[in-house]
């Protein structure tokens, strides 16, 4: 690829253009496998490397400066970064698992306790949400009711009906990890 | 000696430049030492220097689900929500429904829908898809680019991931080659989509 070539999908990259992305993989994956493959010497890991590796040039594409490398070498540098986060995330599991640090295997009657435990705090939760987020999740959950049906029920246009019951969702989601 | 299955990576990476200086060194002895990485060397630069393939996705399948849906918008969430004055958990959830075609109303002109967003209070705002090689007006305010890119009136470009605290004031933008674009919009007071 020339450096014009090259530029023109550094540029598509940066404006959000997903087939530019496409193209970037498979012109260079192959070579980031075999760079990546020789530090971590697990295929893979090394796999899973190069596909972390174009999800974060999508999302740092409006930081990459073409004058400066070029963006081959921009590629190689993210894998080998996370390639070395990768060797260190092995190195301490591997210390963890030296000195018998692992969790012991739940027990059945825990595992019910906690699934109880889990819908009541659910429930909890629920019952903080505005309202207007709430009824539309009540009606989804205990009507059984879809997006559409939901926007009928209420007199609401769907698409808000969609946005109120994901942004619903993601704090139910927000304030159980918390919890946890 | 390097070890075989090293070669390419090494090698790809001594023409990149990627390497550190003893790395480097090493590798150009074993190229003066051996034909064979000699030749090595030149196959991985044809691989490097081959022109942009067509079929772009190939192999490309986990990557390319990723990008489907809101979690390519990931990383612009914060300033969404800053710009929106919501939480993050809010504009999350707004960019997961802007594939969504139910959410888009016809805009102001032909290529251009709109989306109407519940902002934090007293703020009106808006998201408009413009297609590429369409114009339009957009209102003076704040606007946070999500996909694509523009150029306004006065040749000034913005892209993914750009904020343009003067839209509205350099006349009609045009949507450029690529992806729709996508503006979220903070209206200034008085101002309607």
């Amino acid at each position: 690829m020339t450096p014009e070539q090259a530029r023109v999908l550094s540029d598509a990259l940066a404006k959000g253009d997903r087939a530019a992305l496409g193209a970037l993989y498979t012109a260079y994956a192959s070579t980031l496998l075999s760079v990546v493959l020789r530090l971590v010497r697990n295929r893979a890991e090394a796999e899973e490397i190069v596909q972390e590796t174009f999800i974060e040039a999508w999302r740092r594409a409006e930081q990459y400066q073409p004058e400066r490398a070029n963006v081959a070498a921009w590629l190689v540098t993210i894998a080998k970064s996370r390639a070395i986060d990768k060797l260190r995330g092995r190195a301490v599991a591997e210390r963890a698992v030296a000195n018998e640090v692992e969790a012991p295997a739940p027990r059945q009657p825990d595992e019910v306790v906690e699934a109880v435990r889990s819908r009541t705090a659910v429930r909890r939760v629920l019952a903080t949400l505005p309202v207007e987020q709430r009824s539309l999740l009540e009606l989804a959950w205990d009507e059984g009711l879809s997006h559409t049906e939901i926007a009928a029920r209420t007199g609401l246009p769907l698409g808000t009906v969609k946005t109120r019951t994901r942004t619903a969702l993601m704090t139910l989601k927000d304030v159980l990890r918390e919890h946890a | 000696m390097l070890v075989s299955s090293d070669l390419d990576g090494l090698l790809a990476e001594y023409l990149l430049g990627t390497l550190e200086a003893d790395e480097a060194a090493e590798v150009a002895k074993e190229l003066e030492r051996s034909s064979e990485a000699r030749e090595r060397l030149e196959s991985v630069r044809a691989r490097l220097e081959a022109p942009p393939p067509t079929d772009g996705w190939s192999g490309f399948n986990a990557v390319a689900a990723w990008l489907e849906g809101g979690r390519r918008f990931e990383h612009l969430v914060p300033r969404l929500a800053a710009l929106f004055e919501v939480s993050e958990t809010a504009g999350r959830a707004l960019v997961d429904t802007l594939d969504d075609d139910d959410v888009w109303e016809d805009g102001p002109a032909d290529g251009v829908e709109v989306m109407q967003v519940d902002a934090g209070p007293g703020r009106v705002a808006v998201v408009y898809r413009v297609q590429p090689g369409s114009s339009v007006r957009l209102p003076r305010g704040r606007v946070l680019v999500l996909e694509g890119s523009y150029r306004d009136g006065q040749n000034v470009e913005v892209w993914r991931g750009q904020l343009d605290e003067r839209p509205g004031e350099r006349g009609m933008v045009l949507a450029l080659e690529g992806p729709p674009c996508l503006c979220a919009c903070v209206l200034a007071p008085g101002e309607r989509p």
